[in-house]
């Protein structure tokens, strides 16, 4: 008899499906934590300070996953024209998120643009270099299975 | 898709689905699951079976057209 084991492989698949889903909406949930916070409290670090790692935090370890792995997403590998959008949608989260945090007359519409320009370049050089190393990834594992077959 | 061969398998071992479920080291459920065609088993759930049941991948997971 084999030895039982906490979960079989059709649990396991029904739970990450489950953590999949929960990832999502805990994600999304904390991003609109933190627009209503920064609305309400303005650019403090000390009130965002925490959401913002916890943000962070979970950002690096997708992308960690998703270069170790060498997987990119469910429906697409790493393109200039996915890497672009991306960076645009980021950078209009971000750019929306700093313009409710600090109000127009504080910093002047320079400041914005500055920002804009700033998360644009920092999102699309790190997705440049994420698609980058996926696509380095994918490259080696084919390499080995192709060392493997000779 | 339904399994049938899988249950009529089973059934011809006399074995039940708890049994063939402790022997390959899963639940019930996903036996039943399998029988009824609501999941996919892996290469290695489908040998388990198989050796299980003392057929085939063939005669259990082939599908004919």
């Amino acid at each position: 008899m084999k030895r039982k084991i906490p979960a079989d492989e059709r649990q396991i698949r029904d739970l990450l499906w489950i953590e999949h889903h929960g990832y999502w909406l805990m994600f999304w949930s904390l991003v609109l934590t933190i627009f209503v916070q920064a609305i309400r409290s303005g650019p403090n670090i000390e009130i965002l300070g925490g959401e913002l790692i916890t943000l962070a935090i979970g950002s690096f370890v997708m992308c960690w996953g998703s270069v170790k792995k060498g997987v990119w997403t469910f429906c697409d590998q790493p393109r200039l024209k996915t890497n672009l959008l991306g960076s645009l949608a980021a950078t209009l989260l971000g750019t929306l998120l700093i313009v409710l945090t600090w109000p127009l007359e504080v910093p002047g519409v320079w400041f914005y643009i500055v920002a804009a320009v700033i998360i644009f370049i920092i999102t699309f050089g790190i997705l440049t270099l994420m698609g980058n190393a996926v696509k380095r990834k994918t490259n080696r594992m084919v390499d080995e299975i192709e060392d493997d077959n000779e | 898709m339904k399994n049938k061969r899988m249950k009529l398998a089973r059934v011809a071992k006399d074995m039940s689905q708890m049994q063939l479920a402790e022997q390959i080291g899963v639940t019930r459920q996903t036996i039943g699951m399998i029988e009824t065609g609501k999941f996919n088993p892996s290469l290695n759930l489908c040998i388990a079976i198989c050796k299980a049941l003392d057929k085939t991948l063939n005669d259990l997971f082939w599908e004919e057209d």
